[in-house]
Order: structure tokens, then C-alpha cells, then sequence
């Protein structure tokens, strides 16, 4: 049986989605079952306009010039090869409505659910990762 | 839209670092592999691979490779076409690859 990933995402920013979606790719790559619920700021990372809202810190903006360099693929790039390879993304009901916010803000292929839907994943996870 | 896997350089790197039995194939020009494939890798331009693809094991986990991760995609998407399973296109190309190379 394959090793389960659980990840949470509840921070914006740049940074958060990289470190989300490599973890995220990674348990692809080794043919891991991943889910990721994404909360709060991590909404960003999910939401239709994630490449104006999602940014790097000021003090992190030299590093944007190397992703370039290295060709490494977008967030949304990665998002969709993620939602290919199956990994379930899963946004919070109860942010999204907080925030104001509605299903067509976001991406296609995401669940909305509420925390006792993810921990039903996440009891069996082999790994949890909170980022 | 493409349904075809992908997977990051350094998850490949990683992969190869730990023994995993990949079976790499470069779909670039001759001229432009000479600055170096990754160690191991098969090179079959895109160009031949109509002609030559049977030279790639159908039972192997084989992962694709060209300069920016465009042409191995094309290259992926033919393989499944004939039949082939179990494949990565990498995602990024050689220019992603920090890994050493041959």
C-alpha cells in the first residue's frame, strides 16, 4: 500500500507554495497519495489569480532571478501536473466563507471541505507537514 | 491537455541518488547532448523517435528528457500513444538539472 502525505498550507507568499508543492511533487514522484488543505493565507496558493497574490518577502526577491535561471516550474505549472498525478487539493470551507471568498475564485479540481474531512486523511498519513 | 506525469529535476536527482532503476532517455539533437546527459541516460532524438522508439523498454519506469521539458513532453505523449506506461517527462528539461552529467 502507498505511503500517505498530508499536507497543511496556511500561509501565503511564495515561499509557502514552493515548499508546499515540492513536498507535494516529491510524494508524486514516489508514488505517495497526497492531500493538501489549504487555509487561511494558503487560499492564495489555490486561487485564480495566485500569480499576482502569491509574492516572495522583499528580503527573498534575489532568489526570484535563480528559479528563472534554473527553469524551475511555475506554482501553477506544478499545481496542475499535481491535480494530474491525483493529488487532492482541498480548500477550508470555513475560510473560504470568512474571507468572503467563492468556489469560482479558485482553480478547477479543488474539493471544499472542513477540517474533520482532512484529519479523516491525515489519521492515516504516514507524514504530516504543516507549512 | 496533457495527461502526462511529471516530476521536478531534483526529485529525479534524488530518485537516482537512492538506487531507484530509471530508465532515462534524451530526446535532444546529438549536437546539443555532447555538453553533457544525465549519467545513464539513452540518447534518442525526437526526430528519430518514430523510427527507433522500440529500442525503449516498455517494462521500465523510464522518464523523458530534452532541454526545457517541451519536445520529452511531445515525446511522452507519442510513447503512450504506442502503448508505453510507466512514464515521467521531466518537468523543467536540462535546464533545471543540477545533478551531475555524463
Amino acid at each position: 500500500m502507498s505511503k500517505k502525505v498530508a499536507i497543511i498550507a496556511s500561509n501565503g507568499g511564495l515561499e509557502t507554495a514552493y515548499k508546499v508543492l515540492n513536498i507535494a511533487m516529491a510524494g508524486v514522484a514516489t508514488d505517495a497519495e497526497v492531500a493538501i488543505f489549504f487555509t487561511f493565507e494558503g487560499l492564495n496558493i489555490i486561487h485564480k489569480n495566485s500569480a499576482q497574490l502569491l509574492r516572495f518577502k522583499p528580503e527573498n526577491e534575489p532568489f526570484a532571478e535563480n528559479f528563472k535561471k534554473h527553469n524551475v516550474p511555475s506554482i501553477q505549472e506544478m499545481l496542475q501536473m499535481a491535480k494530474e498525478s491525483g493529488v487532492r487539493l482541498i480548500a477550508c470551507q470555513m475560510t473560504v466563507d470568512v474571507m468572503g471568498l467563492k468556489p469560482e475564485d479558485f482553480i478547477d479540481g479543488v474539493e471544499f471541505a472542513g477540517a474533520v474531512n482532512f484529519l479523516d486523511f491525515a489519521y492515516d498519513a504516514d507524514v504530516t507537514v504543516t507549512f | 491537455m496533457s495527461q502526462v506525469r511529471g516530476i521536478l529535476a531534483q526529485d529525479l536527482e534524488e530518485r537516482l541518488k537512492r538506487g531507484d532503476k530509471l530508465q532515462i532517455i534524451d530526446v535532444r539533437e546529438p549536437a546539443e547532448v555532447a555538453s553533457g546527459m544525465i549519467p545513464g541516460a539513452k540518447n534518442i532524438p525526437l526526430s528519430e523517435l518514430q523510427e527507433r522508439f522500440r529500442e525503449i523498454d516498455p517494462h521500465q519506469e523510464t522518464v523523458m528528457v530534452c532541454r526545457s521539458g517541451a519536445r520529452s513532453e511531445r515525446a511522452c505523449q507519442f510513447l503512450m500513444a504506442q502503448g508505453y506506461s510507466n512514464l515521467w517527462n521531466l518537468m523543467g528539461g536540462m535546464l533545471g538539472w543540477r545533478g551531475p552529467v555524463q
